[in-house]
C-alpha cells in the first residue's frame, strides 16, 4: 500500500511532501521538534492540515481541497508508540483481541488469530495477564502484535523504542526488523538503530521540512544535511574540489576519496570519519607530511572508549591515552590531519 | 505523615467528633423495644418504599442524562463549554427550595414547559415524577463531577490507541471509556442515589407531601417529628444505617 502525503500546517511549521513505495519502511528522522509525531498524526488522521492531500493505496483520506476527511479509525492505519498504551482493564489477550473485534471478527475467529500473533512474539504464557503486571519490554511487544493482528494498511511507529531499556530493545528491534518485512510503514526515530535495521529509505527533517532523502545506507554515508551527518557519525564540511583535494572555503585543503567524475570546481559535500582524523601537536607536526587544519579545541566529551574532541566545524576520536599525552583540553590549538581513505567528497548537487 | 505537628491532632479528632457525636446522640434515643414496630408503620414502610422507588429511578435517570454530560464536558470543545459546566453544578450550591421553585415553574401547570403537558393531558407536578424529577435536579451534578473528572484524568491515550485499532466511536466508548471509568462511574451513581435518598427541600416544594405518592422518608420523618417523635427517630436511625451502607459500597467500589 503506498503512502503519499503532502501537508501544510502553519502552526506547526510543517510544510512536507513525501512518499513511501508499497512494502516499503521509511525512517523519518531529526532533531526534537522537527515535526516527525505531527506528520505521524496528519497520517494516523488525528490532525488536519491546513492545506494538503494524504493518498493511501487508491483512498484518499485526507484532501483539503475536495474537503475529504477519513476518520482515524477508518483508514487502516494503525499507530505503535512509544509506550505501550495496552488497555488496563483487558488482559494481554483481550487487548490483542480487541482490534479484531473492531473489525467484526467472531470471538472464536479473533481468539485464535489473537493466540497466533502472542505465539509470534513468543508470550503465549502472558495471555490471561493483565497490563499492569508485565514488564516494559513485554508491554511493547504485546503492542506490536496487538497493532500487527488489526492487520493495517499501514503501520506508524512513533519512536518505538525510546522508552525501553538498552538490553530489551535489541531483541524488540529484531521482532520488529522481522514483521516490517512486507509491510509499509512509517518509522520517526531519533536512533540511528532503528534507522539502520528497520528502514529501507530514510527522511530527514528539520524545522518541518525535508532537509534531504534516500535509501538509508546512501544517506548514511553520504548525508547532505548537519543533522543526518551527526546521525551517520560523521564530520560533514564543504569545499570544492580541484581534482585531488577538497578545498575549503578557508582554502585549507582535505584529501579525500570521490568516486565517480567530480568536475574540477564543483561544490561538494566532504564527510569525515572522526576515528579517521588525527591530532598533532606542535612537536610531532614536522614528522607527518600532507595538508592540515589547525583548529581550536572546543570541547572534549567521552564517547564509548573513544574520546571526542570537538573543534570548529570538525571533531576527532582520540584514545584517552593521547588527551593525557598531549595534554589536550579546551582552547588548545591543535593541527588535524585527515587520513585520505577516511574523508569521501561527493558533488554538493548531483551531477548529471 | 510524620511531619505533621503534633496539635493538628486536637481539632482533628473535635472535627470527627462533632460529625459522630449527634449521630451517636440519635442512635441513643432510639426506643429499641419499639423500634420494629416504629418502622413497620402503614405510613413508615409506604415513605421507605416510595424513598427507595424514587431514589433508584433518579439514579438510573442520572446515569442515562449525566454519563452523555459529562462525555460532552469533557471531550468536546464549543463555545461556551466552561459557561456550560459551571452552570451544570448550580444544584449543588443552590437551597434544594429554590431548586424546587424553578422546577415548578417549569414543569408545573403553569409552567414554561408544564402548560404545554398539560395540554397533553400529563401533570408531573405533586405526583411520583416530580419526586424523581426534583432527585435527579439534585443529584445529577454529583455523577457529573466525579464522572468529567474521571475521564480528564484518563485522558485520550488509550481511545486514541482503540480508534487507531479500527474501533468505531461507540466501540471505543463502549469498550475503552466507559470501563476505563467505571469506578468514578459507580460511586458516583451510589452518590446521586444517596443525594435523592435525603432530599427535601425541593420534593416538598415540588412535589408535595402526599402519602404513598410524594412523601418520601426525608418527608415522612419531618411530619413525624411533631406528632409521633419516637417514629421519627427510628426512621432516622434507619436513613442513618442506609447512608452507612452506602458508603461502605462506594467506597470499597473506589481503589486507593
Amino acid at each position: 500500500m503506498s503512502l503519499s502525503l503532502q501537508a501544510v500546517v502553519p502552526e506547526r511549521g510543517i510544510e512536507v511532501e513525501l512518499e513511501v513505495a508499497t512494502g516499503e519502511t521509511l525512517a523519518l528522522v531529526g532533531p526534537n521538534g522537527a515535526g516527525k509525531s505531527t506528520i505521524l498524526s496528519l497520517i494516523a488522521g488525528s490532525l488536519r492540515p491546513a492545506d494538503g492531500r494524504i493518498v493511501l493505496g487508491d483512498r484518499v483520506l485526507t484532501a483539503t481541497a475536495t474537503r475529504t476527511w477519513v476518520p482515524p479509525h477508518a483508514r487502516g492505519v494503525t499507530t505503535l508508540a512509544q509506550d505501550a498504551v495496552l488497555f488496563p482493564h483487558l488482559t494481554v489477550l483481550g487487548n490483542i483481541m480487541f482490534g479484531l473485534r473492531s473489525q467484526g471478527r467472531s470471538r472464536a475467529a479473533a481468539r485464535s488469530e489473537a493466540m497466533r500473533w502472542l505465539r509470534e512474539v513468543g508470550l503465549s504464557e502472558l495471555a490471561g495477564r493483565r497490563p499492569a503486571q508485565l514488564s516494559g519490554g513485554q508491554a511493547q511487544r504485546i503492542a506490536i502484535a496487538r497493532a500487527l493482528a488489526s492487520d493495517p494498511r499501514l503501520l506508524l511507529l512513533d519512536e518505538p523504542m525510546a522508552a525501553l531499556d538498552i538490553d530489551v530493545a535489541p531483541a524488540l528491534r529484531e521482532l520488529l526488523r522481522r514483521f516490517l518485512g512486507e509491510r509499509t510503514a512509517v518509522v520517526a526515530s531519533h536512533d540511528v538503530l532503528d534507522a539502520v535495521t528497520l528502514a529501507d529509505r530514510l527522511a530527514v527533517l528539520e524545522n518541518g521540512a525535508i532537509v534531504e532523502q534516500g535509501p538509508t545506507l546512501d544517506v548514511l554515508a553520504r548525508p547532505r544535511s548537519p543533522f543526518a551527518a551527526r546521525f551517520a557519525g560523521l564530520n560533514l564540511l564543504r569545499g570544492t574540489w580541484d581534482g585531488e583535494d577538497a578545498v575549503l572555503p578557508s582554502g585549507e585543503r582535505v584529501p579525500a576519496t570521490c568516486d565517480g567524475a567530480v568536475p574540477e570546481g564543483c561544490e561538494v559535500h566532504l564527510a569525515v570519519r572522526p576515528s579517521a582524523v588525527s591530532i598533532l601537536t606542535s612537536e610531532a607536526e614536522g614528522a607527518v607530511p600532507g595538508p592540515r587544519l589547525r583548529r581550536q579545541i572546543l570541547s572534549l566529551e567521552p564517547l564509548g572508549d573513544l574520546v571526542r574532541v570537538r573543534a570548529d566545524g570538525i571533531a576527532a576520536d582520540v584514545p584517552p591515552q593521547q588527551i593525557a599525552q598531549q595534554q589536550l583540553r579546551p582552547g588548545r590549538t591543535i593541527a588535524m590531519v585527515v587520513t585520505e581513505d577516511g574523508a569521501s567528497a561527493y558533488p554538493v548537487r548531483p551531477v548529471r | 505523615m510524620r511531619a505533621l505537628p503534633r496539635w493538628v491532632l486536637i481539632p482533628g479528632l473535635l472535627g470527627a467528633l462533632f460529625v459522630l457525636l449527634p449521630l451517636v446522640a440519635m442512635a441513643a434515643r432510639v426506643e429499641w423495644t419499639e423500634f420494629g414496630r416504629l418502622i413497620t408503620s402503614e405510613s413508615s414502610l409506604a415513605a421507605l418504599r416510595l424513598s427507595l422507588q424514587t431514589s433508584l429511578t433518579s439514579a438510573a435517570v442520572c446515569v442515562v442524562l449525566g454519563v452523555p454530560l459529562a462525555l460532552l464536558l469533557a471531550r468536546s470543545s464549543f463555545p461556551g463549554l466552561s459557561i456550560l459546566r459551571s452552570l451544570v453544578l448550580i444544584p449543588l450550591v443552590l437551597p434544594p427550595v429554590v431548586g424546587g421553585i424553578a422546577l415548578l415553574y417549569t414543569f408545573g401547570r403553569q409552567g414554561l414547559v408544564g402548560r404545554h403537558l398539560e395540554v397533553l393531558g400529563v401533570q408531573i407536578a405533586f405526583s411520583t415524577t416530580a419526586v424523581v424529577l426534583a432527585q435527579t435536579f439534585v443529584a445529577l451534578p454529583f455523577l457529573v463531577i466525579s464522572l468529567e473528572g474521571a475521564l480528564r484524568t484518563a485522558g485520550t491515550r488509550y481511545e486514541a490507541a482503540a480508534a487507531s485499532l479500527g474501533a468505531r466511536p461507540t466501540r471505543v466508548l463502549t469498550h475503552v471509556t466507559l470501563p476505563l471509568v467505571l469506578p468514578a462511574l459507580v460511586s458516583g451513581t451510589v452518590l446521586c442515589f444517596a443525594r435523592a435518598l435525603g432530599e427535601f427541600g425541593a420534593t416538598i416544594t415540588f412535589a408535595g407531601s402526599l402519602q404513598g405518592s410524594t412523601r418520601t422518608l426525608p418527608l415522612e420523618i419531618y411530619l413525624q417529628r411533631e406528632s409521633d417523635p419516637q417514629a421519627a427517630v427510628a426512621l432516622s436511625f434507619l436513613l442513618m444505617i442506609v447512608a452507612i451502607l452506602i458508603i461502605a459500597l462506594a467506597r470499597r467500589r473506589v481503589p486507593a
